[in-house]
């Protein structure tokens, strides 16, 4: 599984469920901390409005308003635009954690299905790309979790963990490191390392203003920061339910022609 | 008329203030394009406004339409012999009246208002019956798709909306993974009607059609006019068409790929099959290349036989080729997040010549588009893309609102 930040991911670490820790968190493993994070990310269904700020070089600023609908623990998600006019009605609907792709033109009423690769791309010029937006299991089978030494950030106390990349995973990051709350395991925090300069941090997540939404802990705004080339792209969160009774018919291509 | 038209115009932003169901949205395109024809640069201009309105009336009900208004200026009448080689000019048929000679052989821009689509949606609960003048486009290919026999595409600019189709159409869902499409587009009779049958089902990672349809192909025999002296037109040929099709899209050692297969069995000519074959490939970088093989049964093989038919035809988007063997490649590349430069290229294997077609697409802001392409006829005078056809290129300005 090929993703960095799946976009369920980016819905769910910004939602997680307040659950009450097993261990101590001294006795937490790497191991065990992604898995309760993993666990935590994905109720069965999400539905979201999201304005989402693309900061290009220099001044330039794209505001992007969209609805996603996810189901099935992240398995199945829909991302319908809003704004810009330019994109109004187009949507992307993935399964399988994002490996089958179809997109909808509204304007041209065609659906056409996007190999895999094309999960690469980055979604509207934004620092995320559409792999980024659909994969959600990706910590677990793509990357190896070590436990660093606790840190403190905001002034909560953090497990910080480091990801490493498996060898044969084809994801695009050497190193993932995550500064998870101890309160209620939101990472509020997220270090990308570059896949081809393996100490170099390549992107920066930073999530905030968490604030509890039907007893989950959800971090309404987000940043991703791309250190690379100076551009960074920010969400919020208008709108977000959680557990909602969804149709599987809405990720269909019927449900996508809607 | 225009006046009626403004005042539509200028009440619908009422209407949708007092309606919140009604959605209005459009854009405003303004169009330059110029080509060397001859020894002279001939240009065209156009302004477009198209207007969309949207509602939605309870949880099943959808309904939807689009106003086009558009203008023409500069060089609106373009002779079309001028365009072909000597010997398909050869075929032409000029008329004379009391020494006047007219050619017929014309293409006009005219000025025109239409509404292309209107359409009613209907969701139930285990189907979708959409009503009305509405996009039909069917297959999985970019550049041509043997199984779409609505539309025919303009190669400069494939991705472009096509027209609306007066039709019934019914979207069945068998299964989350399968669905059965009717279509029934009506015209004089039951006989000329398109009538549209198919069923698309996900195997595996493959999206696969299989569609059988029956239409009433019409176009012109562009070398015998009608006896109507106060329109002459040339005369249009019925060929009744049953086509059998199948198509799919997906993914094959990390490639997208796609095919379709068309075949076409005809009342009064010869049956055909048209073939296509695709694969993209999207790079980390976000470059993309793709690239179409389509070998058409109705094109022709040898540009020698090239006539004013098959000339006129396909330009009148009539038929969806002249040539037989055709590859249709491009390639993007992203230069800023909002500004992406791309080279097409077609190469018309059954007569040697190619046209490449350099082009540009900026997002200059949210709802500001710019794009940009150029074409270049590489063929020799009696191939498909040969320069007499006119090197040139246009620049698109498009604004949504």
């Amino acid at each position: 599984m090929n993703n960095c930040v799946s976009w369920f991911g980016v819905i769910s670490f910004c939602a997680m469920p307040f659950f009450p820790q097993v261990l101590p968190a001294q006795e937490m493993t790497g191991e065990a901390i992604i898995q309760k994070v993993n666990d935590l990310m994905n109720p069965s269904s999400t539905q979201a409005k999201i304005e989402m700020i693309v900061h290009g070089k220099g001044d330039k600023k794209r505001t992007f308003v969209y609805n996603s609908w996810s189901m099935d623990e992240g398995e199945k998600n829909l991302v319908r635009y809003i704004q810009p006019r330019r994109l109004k009605g187009q949507a992307t609907l993935m399964l399988n954690h994002a490996d089958d792709i179809w997109m909808y033109f509204a304007r041209t009423k065609r659906v056409r299905k996007l190999a895999s690769h094309a999960k690469k791309q980055k979604m509207e010029g934004s620092d995320f790309s559409y792999e980024d937006m659909g994969s959600g299991d990706s910590f677990l089978t793509d990357y190896q979790a070590r436990r660093l030494d606790d840190d403190r950030i905001n002034d909560l106390d953090c497990y910080q963990v480091a990801l490493l990349k498996k060898q044969g995973s084809d994801v695009g990051y050497s190193k993932i490191i995550l500064w998870v709350v101890q309160e209620n395991f939101v990472p509020i925090r997220m270090d990308y390392y570059d896949e081809d300069q393996p100490e170099r941090v390549y992107k920066r997540l930073i999530q905030s203003d968490i604030r509890m939404i039907d007893d989950i802990p959800t971090a309404m705004h987000m940043i991703m920061e791309n250190l690379n080339d100076g551009t960074s792209t920010e969400i919020t969160f208008r709108e977000i339910n959680y557990n909602m009774d969804l149709s599987a018919s809405m990720f269909t291509e019927r449900g996508l022609r809607q | 008329m225009k006046r009626f038209i403004l005042l539509v115009l200028f009440s619908l932003p009422l209407m949708a203030t007092a309606q919140e169901a009604i959605s209005i949205f459009g854009y405003f395109e303004s169009q330059f394009m110029g080509a060397k024809i001859s020894d002279e640069f001939v240009q065209l201009q156009s302004n477009k406004l198209r207007l969309d309105l949207e509602g939605q009336i309870g949880e099943s009900v959808k309904f939807g339409a689009n106003f086009n208004y558009i203008t023409y200026h500069g060089k609106t009448e373009w002779p079309v012999l001028d365009l072909l080689p000597e010997a398909a000019q050869s075929e032409a048929v000029l008329l004379e009246f009391f020494g006047i000679e007219m050619n017929p052989y014309v293409l006009p821009f005219v000025n025109r208002q239409y509404l292309d689509n209107a359409y009613i949606k209907l969701a139930f609960t285990g189907m979708d019956i959409t009503v009305g003048k509405q996009q039909l486009s069917f297959g999985s290919g970019y550049a041509w798709n043997p199984t779409d026999i609505f539309n025919t595409k303009d190669l400069m600019d494939p991705a472009y909306e096509q027209p609306g189709h007066n039709g019934i159409r019914l979207d069945w869902p068998l299964s989350n993974l399968a669905t059965f499409t009717a279509v029934y587009s009506p015209q004089d009779n039951w006989t000329s009607s398109t009538k549209m049958l198919q069923l698309k089902a996900t195997l595996g990672r493959f999206d696969c059609t299989i569609i059988g349809a029956e239409t009433m192909w019409q176009p012109h025999d562009y070398t015998q006019i009608t006896l109507d002296l106060l329109a002459p037109g040339f005369v249009q040929i019925q060929d009744e068409c049953r086509m059998i099709g199948f198509n799919m899209a997906g993914e094959l050692f990390g490639l997208g790929v796609w095919g379709e297969f068309a075949m076409h069995y005809m009342d009064n000519s010869d049956d055909y099959e048209d073939l296509l074959i695709g694969m993209d490939y999207t790079f980390e970088n976000g470059s993309y290349v793709i690239a179409e093989y389509f070998r058409s049964g109705i094109g022709i093989a040898d540009k020698e036989d090239y006539s004013l038919n098959d000339w006129m035809r396909f330009l009148a988007a009539e038929q969806k080729t002249l040539a037989r063997d055709q590859i249709y490649a491009m390639a993007l590349f992203s230069v800023t997040d909002f500004m992406r430069l791309g080279l097409s290229a077609i190469a018309v294997l059954s007569d040697g010549s190619a046209a490449l077609l350099p082009t540009m697409n900026w997002t200059l802001l949210e709802n500001v588009e710019i794009t940009a392409y150029g074409n270049i006829y590489l063929g020799e005078d009696d191939a498909l893309y040969h320069s007499g056809m006119g090197n040139g290129g246009l620049v698109r300005a498009r604004v949504y609102f």
